[in-house]
């Protein structure tokens, strides 16, 4: 089979498995962006994140003959992806702040606030989100964190996040809510701290 | 304040999700080294699948061998080869009565180890297919390289 670097993903995971290797150069080299940007985020350190991505390449190239040609490559390659880094954090054991949002089962203390706007006077520029972003994810489940890097960082929709992490689209939607309105009270309690 | 700059209060779900968006950039030797894992372990399998392999093709080679040997030992056993060699002593004998010899044949054949020799044949040809396939595979050129290299 002709490939090219524009071959759909399903057609280059077949060339692959009937021997042609630049087909899997391809493949990883299309991805390979995506996945370091989300292993990064997710686990908040791009030094960690090459060993991860390497990692996760590997286990896709060792699962690629289990892989269902009918069903999305990309959606397939992040479900890969969210449980080596699952996987990782928990060799790690980190003892992250998850526990300050509460139980994913239960209703949090984020879940009761409503999506109020700010009433204190606080401004925060990009500059300074982008560099507090790390550690606001960090604070957020391991869940709710990966739903909101898949939604904006990786442009998935909330279906096909629903769909790699074996969750309903109610729950997806659920995280994102909840990750966003944690997100805002983490940032406007900074705030405050650094107005005092 | 600058354009970039955005209040928080005015939209911050747009702003978290501009700054989640952005892309770190990915270090330049990352897609080399996953690559090259991802070759040698595509070689060290098929080298070990190749060991497995010519382990299995020596052991029905041998199987073959002694399985031969009892076909031979047993059809002398059973007169076969006696009833055989009739073909070319009387063969006007055995064409008139072609149907007696047979069956006599048959009978005399022991077919256990004719069975055994057999699945030890096929055993055989099929684990000589899966090593040259398995050969056929491995990039050998990398490896010298890679031996003279550290020789250098």
């Amino acid at each position: 089979m002709n490939n090219t670097p524009n071959a759909p993903d399903e057609q280059l995971v077949l060339s692959y498995l009937q021997g042609d290797n630049e087909a899997l150069n391809f493949l990883i080299e299309r991805y390979l962006r995506q996945v370091y940007n989300f292993s990064a985020k997710y686990i908040g350190s791009a030094k960690e994140a090459e060993d991860l991505t390497q990692e996760i390449f590997l286990r896709v190239w060792k699962n690629l003959k289990k892989f269902d040609s009918q069903k999305s490559f990309k959606t397939w390659l992040f479900s890969i992806t969210r449980n080596v880094c699952i996987d990782y954090l928990r060799r790690k054991k980190t003892v992250t702040f998850s526990t300050l949002e509460g139980d994913d089962d239960k209703e949090s203390f984020s879940d009761k606030i409503v999506d109020e706007s700010f009433s204190i006077v606080e401004k925060i520029t990009r500059q300074e989100l982008e560099k507090e972003m790390g550690r606001y994810l960090s604070r957020l489940s391991e869940a709710n964190r990966a739903v909101l890097i898949l939604h904006y960082n990786q442009q998935l929709a909330f279906r096909e996040i629903a769909e790699l992490s074996g969750e309903s689209l109610d729950t997806v939607k659920s995280r994102h809510r909840r990750a966003l309105i944690y997100l805002r009270r983490l940032i406007r309690q900074d705030k405050k701290v650094h107005q005092k | 304040m600058t354009k970039q700059e955005t209040n928080i209060k005015n939209n911050p779900d747009e702003l978290i999700a501009s700054v989640l968006s952005q892309d770190l950039e990915v270090p330049a030797k990352l897609l080399t080294q996953i690559l090259s894992a991802i070759f040698w372990r595509q070689q060290l399998y098929a080298g070990l699948r190749l060991s497995g392999l010519a382990l299995s093709s020596i052991v029905s080679s041998l199987a073959l061998f002694f399985a031969l040997k009892e076909v031979v030992f047993k059809m002398s056993e059973s007169g076969a080869w006696s009833i055989l060699s009739l073909v070319f002593s009387d063969l006007e004998v055995v064409t008139a009565n072609w149907q007696a010899f047979s069956l006599s044949f048959l009978e005399a054949l022991p077919i256990f180890s004719i069975i055994l020799t057999t699945g030890a044949i096929l055993a055989m040809l099929v684990s000589f297919r899966f090593v040259f396939r398995n050969l056929m595979q491995i990039n050998f050129r990398p490896i010298l390289k890679n031996r003279l290299l550290i020789k250098i």
